[in-house]
């Protein structure tokens, strides 16, 4: 639900920007020639995968554009900068979009971090320029909105008889001079207005260019401009709603109004070949043939658009420098993922989300139960990081802290250790523990988030337990960021070398970070029974024939939370553990 | 206020930069603060109170330039109508000339129109003169009340040339007075509205009296009788 009314916002977001560019064109033909290169850019990159480099396509034909226009050097420099910023910044809908696509059809495995590595073209980049784009024209689009309105909303309407020279408010009938106002070639003709009290000159001094679509300089209806729509409403005996600044000329006519043309453009959308102001005259003029009301409507109606725009613009921009998670059947895991949600939540409220997940939402007491002659004799290890990682077992160990010192935070009892990555913890075992093989470890864990750009293949050993020479067995996860897997690494691995690892036995997917787990193990050797619960949930049930996985029989050097690698330390495991115990039987479940 | 405008969007855009730079680069002030725990929740509370911000100085100046704007449109309007009003004056004083040789007349009368004459050019601020003028007004239309009861008067060609000049006047003060008189509407009703009259409270601004016209001055001078 959430992947799809994203799409149709942004699909939406995508015919507004359409629209919206479609009807500001007023410069030259160039413009709609970008537009349609993006487009047949965008769908060839949404089925080929190819890389975006749509955004070129608008810089050349401005580039040509403005050549042409013989423009200086400095002025073509930074209009190629602001054209490649907002043309990467416009495209955040249509990239948006690529992405919801792409990864729905599970063509695009891991996330949009991953994508950037193989694309070069950071999404993050485009979600940058996104919001600058939505920042710089946005925002100061909306104030300019705000002026207009409030100067139509404070200034009554003028009688033209006995109207003072500055800025007025007029309301009357269009009378020709000569030819008619306005025709077909974009050309407007000097025209009066009159209200019964007097007339005045309206002199648009060969305006041909229209402002943008939100400063309607010639506006024929209130929903835009429309081009060749002019004489239909301009025309001779038509009312007309007219704001501009009155002047006494003194030539032709004695009160006269001559629009400023070009300087007043404000449009949250402006592709525009930048051009120059040259028939710049009075800064406000408005004329419409809509009655007043319908124009404070309008504008308000355009403000809340804008604002609209701009927050749904730095929305999907934000969202663009996130991760989205695909697991190749076209299934989107955003709902923990996309967006930071977790980022934006108190640790208390996390905690509270994460602790029992709809998705692993299983009866508490569906752990497998085997009878134990040993049944309720205490841990050998119990470790409860309550400020200290005292052994509270039987087992005569002393923890040691490896290249760091533990943190303390709140865990699901109490506290819980806190594990950053490059430190972990030593179990040393006075005297080897024989215990038989049968055992029984469970714990609570919480991954940390990851770094951004962590190794997509980091594995975080959890629990290991060293010989002199080999790691003869180990709880890790493995996986790329985002998508960690718990699993078993077989075989007897020496130290330093992760190569030799075998397999991984993949027993779960989808580990989200920041939440918390309940991790079960119990082996029992004499009935040879094997069985891993996550959060109650069965992972793995053995019974009869060994597994892969060697199962430990001493303990002699026990260690949480290092990695199976001697040269990298920052492969050790980032994250939380809470509430650890060791049993040397297996352990019937409650 | 265009300053402020600017550089608030300039710090704007200058975060919104440091904030994704740093993400781009790995940064995440999550990580890079371990020992510190600088929260993203703490990050995106900047973001958001700098965005609420901009957002309440923007409404904040909106409603500061339109008070400005209701004064400043009133004071346009005013210089607008007070040219004509005092050549108004200057057409009433000849008529009080004109009426002193009739030593059986109100006298006080007189009297009141050449103070509030007077009184009127040595008020500065609109609101007053428009009182002043207002008080002018009713004076005056006792003193064409009594120009009717003198047919010398009425006979006499300089009078009737006064009477023709400030009757031309007044349907010239009439089309300004209406602009005027909307513009101190749009004034007022701006003033006492929410959330506008605290601001107008802090910048001092008080309703502006309206200017009357001779109707009103007449059913005032029907309805005092």
């Amino acid at each position: 639900m959430i992947v799809l009314i994203s799409a149709i916002a942004c699909l939406l977001c995508f015919l507004i920007l359409f629209v919206k560019i479609v009807r500001e064109i007023n410069e030259s033909e160039i413009i709609i020639k970008a537009i349609i290169a993006i487009f047949i850019l965008t769908v060839f990159y949404i089925f080929s995968g190819f890389l975006p480099y749509i955004a070129l396509a608008p810089l050349l034909l401005v580039l040509i554009a403005e050549i042409k226009l013989k423009l200086p050097f400095h002025k073509i420099l930074f209009s190629l900068i602001k054209v490649s910023v907002y043309s990467v910044g416009v495209l955040v809908p249509f990239f948006a979009v690529t992405v919801f696509l792409k990864c729905w059809h599970g063509r695009f495995d891991y996330s949009i971090n991953h994508y950037i590595t193989y694309s070069k073209f950071p999404s993050e980049l485009i979600g940058l320029f996104g919001m600058i784009f939505a920042a710089t024209k946005g925002i100061p689009c909306i104030i300019e909105l705000i002026k207009q309105l409030r100067t139509i909303q404070n200034l009554p309407t003028s009688a033209i008889g006995s109207a003072a020279s500055g800025l007025n408010e007029f309301k009357g009938i269009i009378r020709p001079v000569n030819e008619m106002p306005f025709n077909d070639k974009k050309d407007c003709f000097p025209f009066y207005l009159e209200d019964g009290t007097g007339k005045l000159l309206v002199d648009p001094e060969n305006v041909k260019n229209y402002p943008g679509f939100w400063d309607i300089v010639f506006n024929s209806n209130i929903s835009g401009i429309h081009r060749g729509g002019k004489n239909k409403y301009f025309t001779p005996g038509t009312e007309a709603y007219l704001l501009g600044n009155l002047r006494k000329d003194g030539i032709a006519e004695d009160m006269v109004i001559k629009p400023k043309a070009e300087k007043h453009k404000r449009s949250f959308i402006e592709w525009v070949v930048s051009s120059d102001p040259k028939n710049v005259d009075d800064p406000v003029f408005w004329l419409s043939t809509a009655k007043e009301e319908s124009i404070i409507r309008h504008i308000r109606y355009s403000i809340f658009l804008n604002i609209l725009l701009l927050l749904l613009w730095l929305f999907i921009s934000f969202a663009l420098q996130t991760t989205v998670i695909s697991n190749g059947n076209g299934k989107l895991s955003w709902s923990y993922d996309l967006f930071k949600v977790k980022d934006l939540l108190p640790q208390s409220m996390l905690d509270k989300i994460y602790s029992k997940p709809p998705s692993l939402n299983v009866p508490e007491n569906n752990y497998k139960t085997w009878t134990s002659d040993r049944a309720g004799t205490p841990p050998i290890i119990r470790l409860n990081f309550n400020d200290n990682i005292k052994n509270l077992g039987t087992l005569k160990v002393t923890p040691v802290e490896r290249y760091g010192i533990i943190k303390y935070q709140p865990g699901i009892e109490g506290k819980a250790g806190y594990f950053d990555g490059t430190y972990y913890l030593d179990l040393f075992s006075e005297t080897p523990v024989d215990f038989g093989g049968s055992f029984t470890i469970e714990f609570w864990f919480k991954p940390d988030r990851a770094k951004a750009w962590d190794d997509t293949l980091t594995r975080y050993i959890l629990l290991s337990n060293f010989t002199p020479d080999f790691l003869s067995a180990s709880l890790a996860f493995q996986g790329p960021v985002n998508k960690k897997i718990v699993s078993l690494v077989t075989g007897n691995l020496k130290h330093g070398t992760a190569q030799e690892i075998k397999e991984w036995y993949k027993v779960t997917d989808n580990l989200y970070e920041m939440r918390w787990y309940h991790f079960f193990v119990s082996y029992d050797r004499n009935r040879d029974k094997l069985a891993y619960y996550l959060d109650g949930k069965a992972l793995w049930l053995s019974e009869g024939g060994q597994p892969a996985f060697k199962i430990p029989e001493r303990i002699e050097n026990l260690s949480i939370g290092q990695t199976y690698s001697y040269s990298s330390k920052r492969d050790n495991f980032r994250g939380w553990v809470d509430e650890f115990y060791f049993y040397d039987y297996a352990r019937p479940v409650e | 206020m265009k300053k402020i405008i600017f550089w608030t969007m300039v710090a704007f855009v200058i975060a919104v930069l440091i904030v994704s730079v740093l993400q781009i680069l790995g940064f995440n002030l999550l990580m890079a603060a371990a020992e510190t725990r600088i929260t993203g929740l703490w990050l995106l509370s900047g973001i958001l109170l700098l965005i609420l911000t901009i957002v309440v100085l923007v409404w904040v100046i909106s409603i500061f330039n339109s008070l400005i704007q209701v004064r400043n449109n009133i004071m346009k309007a005013w210089k607008n109508i007070d040219v004509v009003l005092l050549q108004r004056h200057d057409e009433l004083s000849k008529l009080v000339e004109a009426f002193k040789i009739y030593t059986d007349y109100e006298q006080h009368v007189l009297l009141a129109i050449t103070q509030l004459r007077v009184a009127y050019r040595q008020k500065k601020d609109s609101a007053q003169k428009t009182t002043v003028e207002n008080d002018l007004n009713f004076k005056a239309n006792d003193l064409f009340a009594g120009f009717e009861k003198y047919p010398e008067l009425k006979a006499n060609e300089n009078s009737v040339r006064i009477m023709d000049s400030i009757s031309s006047l007044e349907s010239i003060i009439a089309g300004r007075r209406v602009f005027f008189n909307d513009t101190v509407k749009v004034y007022n009703a701006q003033i006492e509205t929410f959330p506008y009259f605290v601001f107008a409270g802090i910048m001092g601004l008080r309703s502006h009296p309206y200017l009357d016209d001779f109707e009103t001055a007449e059913k005032f001078r029907g309805n005092s009788k």
